[in-house]
């Protein structure tokens, strides 16, 4: 099938942060990003939504506030589980992660409220939710953890099957971002073709774990 | 009016008000003191009562088996994590009546959580309720529980309707998929005889809202599923 569009959406590993066109301000998505890889590979345009030290909360608020075309294809790289956001009636999302040593709710959430097992679990909930919810409006897409330790397979009521590409195993294996900490550009691209190769040879579809 | 097809089972989700918490035969009274009954009445129930409104539900639909699976004191993200983890079958109707906004939990293992609530004076509950609480971003997570409950049961053929305890939780998302069928529990037991506890649905409470419930049911195209 064809697509007229890519929509990715992620945090700062789908961004592209800290890469040769963007570093040191990071006000737009890099073209060196995995998605700009990937939309060159599908010779389709790019629309990079993601947004730098996003939780998986904020990346379903964003994924469903979207307008979507019939022929988009979605790919979504989730964050980390730990981190967390609350969000005002303006819109305004205060992120709360553990980079944030110096904000008291982040502080306090870590401290009082945070738990392995409970981050998991709502992460899957947003991941389950984005899912059914583009599955009903026939949207293609799919999923990706950065880390293969995020792959739950307890989780019965769970319906993803997420692509088996880790970006996490791809960056230490390159130069890093110019921060030192980011996948740099090599990283990204490797990335991309691999998620192109994968969605090439295999029943990708993100869908039902048949 | 739609075809009502045959269901073996009536599910029941919710919280104290789907339990039926104080009524007269899941109620002990501590100490009773007839100057002031609040604070001294405690419940030591171990299963949900036979007044609440699914039984009366069950019986108006003249479904043979009623499972309640409420549990008292449970948040939305909760009755979402036993709605996702319960083995329904194909002939099941499930009703849920969601719980109030000022609770939260946090798993701490499948069948474990830190329960937090806007009137415990515990720790976690304060910070909660303190740093990470305001009405938009509750009612947000709440509507990505009941809309993944609703897309979840949907994508499994289960029959399901939802409910609110009070229209001001009702909200206006463009992406929400949910009708909420339009009969509210405080509505009906706001002019009612409350139960021991002075605060929960009394027993006449419970009987009205399961009528009005099979009333909605029975005569509207209604279907908790998308809004069309």
């Amino acid at each position: 099938m064809s697509f007229s569009r890519l929509v990715t959406f992620g945090c700062s590993l789908t961004f592209g942060m800290s890469l040769a066109d963007n570093y040191p301000n990071n006000e737009f998505p890099s073209k060196f990003s995995w998605p700009a890889n990937l939309a060159k590979l599908l010779d389709v345009p790019i629309e990079n939504k993601a947004i730098l030290g996003s939780s998986n909360k904020e990346i379903l608020y964003t994924l469903l506030n979207y307008n979507f075309k019939n022929d988009d294809i979605v790919f979504v790289l989730w964050s980390h589980h730990d981190r967390h956001c609350v969000i005002t009636d303006k819109n305004i999302v205060n992120p709360i992660g553990i980079w944030q040593k110096k904000n008291k709710s982040s502080r306090l959430f870590f401290k009082q409220l945070w738990n392995f097992y409970d981050r998991k679990i709502e992460s899957y909930f947003y991941y389950n939710f984005a899912h059914l919810y583009l599955q009903e409006k026939n949207i293609k897409h799919v999923f990706l953890v950065h880390q293969k330790g995020y792959i739950d397979l307890t989780l019965e009521w769970n319906s993803i099957n997420f692509l088996n590409v880790f970006l996490t195993d791809i960056r230490d294996r390159y130069p890093l971002a110019k921060d030192n900490s980011h996948p740099g550009i090599e990283a990204h691209k490797i990335f991309a073709e691999d998620i192109y190769h994968k969605y090439n040879t295999n029943d990708f579809y993100i869908g039902d774990k048949k | 009016m739609v075809a009502k097809m045959d269901y073996n089972r009536l599910i029941a989700f919710g919280c104290s008000f789907t339990y039926g918490q104080y009524l007269p035969d899941d109620t002990f009274f501590l100490k009773p003191d007839a100057k002031s009954k609040k604070g001294l009445v405690k419940s030591i129930q171990k299963k949900p009562s036979k007044y609440a409104w699914p039984n009366i539900l069950g019986e108006k639909l003249n479904i043979p088996v009623v499972i309640n699976e409420s549990h008292c004191g449970q948040s939305n993200k909760a009755i979402l994590h036993d709605i996702l983890n319960y083995k329904f079958d194909k002939n099941d109707i499930v009703f849920i009546l969601w719980s109030n906004y000022d609770r939260h939990d946090v798993f701490t293992a499948k069948d474990h959580q830190w329960n937090i609530n806007l009137y415990m004076s515990n720790v976690r509950s304060k910070v909660y309720f303190k740093y990470m609480h305001n009405k938009f971003n509750t009612t947000l997570e709440n509507y990505f529980y009941f809309n993944l409950a609703h897309s979840y049961l949907k994508e499994k053929n289960i029959k399901h309707e939802f409910l609110l305890y009070h229209d001001r939780f009702l909200a206006d998302f463009k992406w929400n998929k949910i009708k909420f069928l339009d009969v509210f529990f405080s509505r009906v037991n706001a002019p009612l005889p409350k139960a021991y506890d002075d605060l929960h649905p009394g027993v006449e409470a419970h009987k009205q809202f399961g009528n009005l419930i099979y009333q909605k049911y029975k005569n509207s195209e209604y279907y908790t599923g998308d809004i069309k």
